[in-house]
């Protein structure tokens, strides 16, 4: 047929269809019950730390593992590449150019899957990292002093709020131009910052790194190459979820979490009556100002709320560092937030990737033949999305309780252990009530 | 043509608009060019942009438009649509200053060629170089055709922000009777917002949905991923005939103005 037909929109427009009150309540019962349960009848000596170490895999995988790292490298620098260009050369229009379904769906929700299944893939494939490691072997060998906002990893924050400013808050967030200046924006800066200070301290302003880096410890494998008591290289497989207690939050790297989750909470925000009841004939700029405060209002409600459960926590047990020691338990409940919420568009609208990966710029290309696709709105049943939202959240939600509990029993002797988890508790079963609630419509 | 394509169009197909309420009240066969003439001399308010109609939005450039206002005299086109009794219309376009030529989807934009692009209800039905074109399998009522002159490599031609179109309503016979529908609504624009708030309009998967919107502004309203795209104005409702095929809930917009306009939601 024509190749006007298949511009159908690639993103957004669609929503999934409310949960039904019987699975909404099925689902908070669950998840108080257990998490009421977990407290008393859970172990009490720590065990996931150990368990996190994993299991070595024969050394024979080392090479072919190398070799798919440096072809997902290649396709990942090529893909950027494309984007980028495309964002300048392409046309101006957000479901006939690359540009928007790589950065929204395949990027932004596709990398935090392939996360939390394989690993730090980011860390593994990221165009900023090849080109970052690429600055760090050119540039002249001087010892700057890291400065004090790149050193704490403060500057994390930025890039994912922009980001999220742009996906959920500005009216033309989705024009391949507006991205294009974005990642080339940001690209420069990454490098200027590199060619300074050198990639290694840089990497801890690259958001994005950041927060798939965390939720990469969900994963059931590991390979670290740096900073690793595990020097050997070597991928190692461990139970799902429970690498998460390897991370040592800081405050900056816990703001980044929670300004994820914040973000994410917001879309479901949005995509509510309530909202529309605001937004109902706004927009342009105006739209843009009543999202802005509405974003700034849910991120803050979010991040407020941990950190009054961990204040609570730190008086309780005198704990002085409690919220960061706890915010591994935000990583799990972070990702069914996210499956819940994208997971339909990633298996729908980013089917638009397949199509426009034979013509990135719009220019009626067909370089794989699949430029005629049609995307499949029937590939999976609303049912079925229904019911990995709702697991995704319960199932967050339990993770988190039990590393929180861990967590609990690794740091602090009985009694204090067991009192020590009721702030975080309370702060989780908010945080998943919350969710639920957003999953009603 | 794979399965998911074919069912997409099926359900296109199934989409049939009724009038847009203008003077075609009566049962006349030959429809009148309502259009073509604002249109071809680019008034601003004759169409809205009707080279979004079939290159969606998301661009507010108009860059996807090939624009040939400093032409001494640009192409025109004018299209009459003729009932031809048996569910369907003969469509007659009469094109000056284009020569058309045949549909390649690769070929390069060449000034002075091109090809007509035919929207038939607000979806691209066909591609053609040929100055008639029959179409058949229409529901009885009244139908809304547009043509589009379109350069070698599918953008629209047009002058300042509106494609060179012209747009007509035809009353079909003697095809099939449209189902009357499991539901209607309606839907009003007034004073730069939806009165009432945006509305959820609730279907059961397989029903048929009419829905009607009124607006006191002329833009264009579409609906995502049934993708459906029928121009508004004063007087002149967009009217929806849809087959609830696919299951979530859609976002209508209208799109100059920005902003939302109804949900649909099927379950």
């Amino acid at each position: 047929m024509t190749d006007l037909w298949l511009l159908a929109h690639g993103m957004g427009g669609r929503l999934d269809l409310p949960l039904s009150r019987w699975q909404v309540a099925w689902a908070a019962s669950v998840a108080l019950v257990f998490s009421f349960v977990a407290l008393g009848l859970l172990w009490h000596r720590p065990q996931l730390r150990t368990a996190a170490a994993g299991r070595a895999l024969g050394a024979w995988i080392r090479r072919p593992l190398d070799l798919l790292g440096a072809l997902g490298r290649i396709v990942a620098m090529a893909i950027f590449i494309v984007v980028v260009s495309a964002g300048f050369l392409g046309q101006d229009n957000t479901v006939a150019n690359i540009g928007p379904v790589t950065v929204f769906i395949i990027f932004w929700i596709g990398i935090p899957v392939a996360s939390v299944l394989f690993g730090d893939v980011w860390r593994a494939v990221s165009p900023w990292e090849t080109l970052g490691r690429l600055v760090d072997r050119i540039r002249p060998l001087v010892d700057r002093e890291i400065p004090g906002w790149l050193a704490s990893g403060w500057a994390a924050l930025a890039p994912i709020s922009v980001f999220h400013w742009f996906e959920l808050a500005y009216h033309d967030g989705a024009s391949p131009r507006v991205l294009g200046w974005w990642a080339l924006i940001y690209t420069v800066g990454l490098l200027a910052a590199a060619w300074r200070w050198g990639w290694t301290a840089t990497r801890r302003a690259e958001g994005f790194g950041v927060l798939f880096g965390a939720l990469a410890r969900l994963a059931p494998v590991r390979r670290d190459t740096e900073r690793s008591i595990h020097t050997d290289h070597q991928l190692r497989l461990r139970w799902p979820w429970i690498g998460v207690t390897e991370i040592d939050t800081t405050p900056a790297v816990l703001a980044v979490i929670l300004a994820a989750l914040g973000g994410t909470a917001f879309d479901g925000v949005s995509r509510t009556r309530f909202w529309s009841d605001i937004t109902v004939g706004r927009a342009g700029w105006e739209l843009t100002l009543v999202n802005t405060i509405g974003l700034v209002w849910v991120v803050a409600l979010v991040g407020v709320a941990y950190h009054l459960a961990g204040r609570l926590g730190g008086r309780m047990t005198g704990e002085r560092r409690f919220a960061d020691r706890f915010g591994i338990s935000l990583v799990p409940i972070l990702l069914g937030y996210d499956l819940a919420h994208y997971f339909s568009l990633l298996l729908l609208e980013g089917q638009a990737f397949k199509v426009l990966a034979s013509d990135p710029y719009g220019e009626g290309w067909n370089l794989f033949g699949t430029a005629e696709d049609a995307i499949n709105w029937m590939l999976i049943s609303p049912t079925a999305i229904g019911w990995v939202q709702i697991t995704s959240i319960v199932v967050g939600h339990l993770v988190g309780v039990l590393v929180a509990h861990d967590r609990a029993v690794e740091t602090f002797e009985q009694p204090v252990a067991l009192r020590s988890q009721y702030p975080m508790l309370a702060v989780m079963v908010l945080y998943t009530m919350f969710g639920l609630v957003l999953m009603t419509g | 043509m794979n399965p998911q394509w074919a069912l997409l169009l099926g359900g296109a197909l199934v989409v049939v608009m009724a009038p847009v309420a203008t003077s075609c009240g009566t049962d006349e066969d030959v429809s009148v060019p309502t259009s073509t003439t604002v249109m071809v001399h680019g008034h601003p308010d004759s169409m809205g942009s009707m080279d979004e109609m079939t290159h969606e939005h998301g661009s507010h450039e108009h860059g996807d438009l090939i624009d040939l206002s400093d032409l001494a005299e640009p192409p025109t086109v004018s299209l009459t649509a003729t009932a031809d009794g048996i569910g369907g219309a003969m469509l007659e376009f009469a094109v000056t200053g284009l020569e058309l030529v045949s549909v390649d989807p690769l070929a390069d934009h060449r000034p002075g060629q091109g090809h007509l692009h035919v929207v038939v209800d607000g979806s691209e039905s066909v591609m053609t170089a040929e100055t008639r074109y029959h179409v058949s399998g229409l529901a009885n009522g009244h139908h809304t055709v547009t043509v589009i002159l379109s350069a070698n490599d599918h953008r629209n031609y047009g002058i300042n922000r509106n494609a060179i179109g012209a747009s007509t309503t035809v009353m079909v016979t003697g095809g099939e009777d449209r189902q009357a529908p499991d539901g209607s609504f309606s839907v009003e624009i007034s004073g730069g917002t939806v009165v009432g708030g945006i509305p959820r309009l609730e279907a059961s998967m397989g029903d048929l949905i009419l829905i009607t919107v009124t607006s006191d502004i002329r833009d264009e309203v579409h609906l995502h991923v049934y993708d459906l795209t029928v121009v508004v104005g004063p007087g002149e409702p967009a009217v929806f005939n849809i087959e609830a095929t696919i299951p979530g809930i859609f976002e209508a917009e209208l799109h100059d103005a920005g902003f939302r306009v109804f949900e649909l939601e099927v379950s």
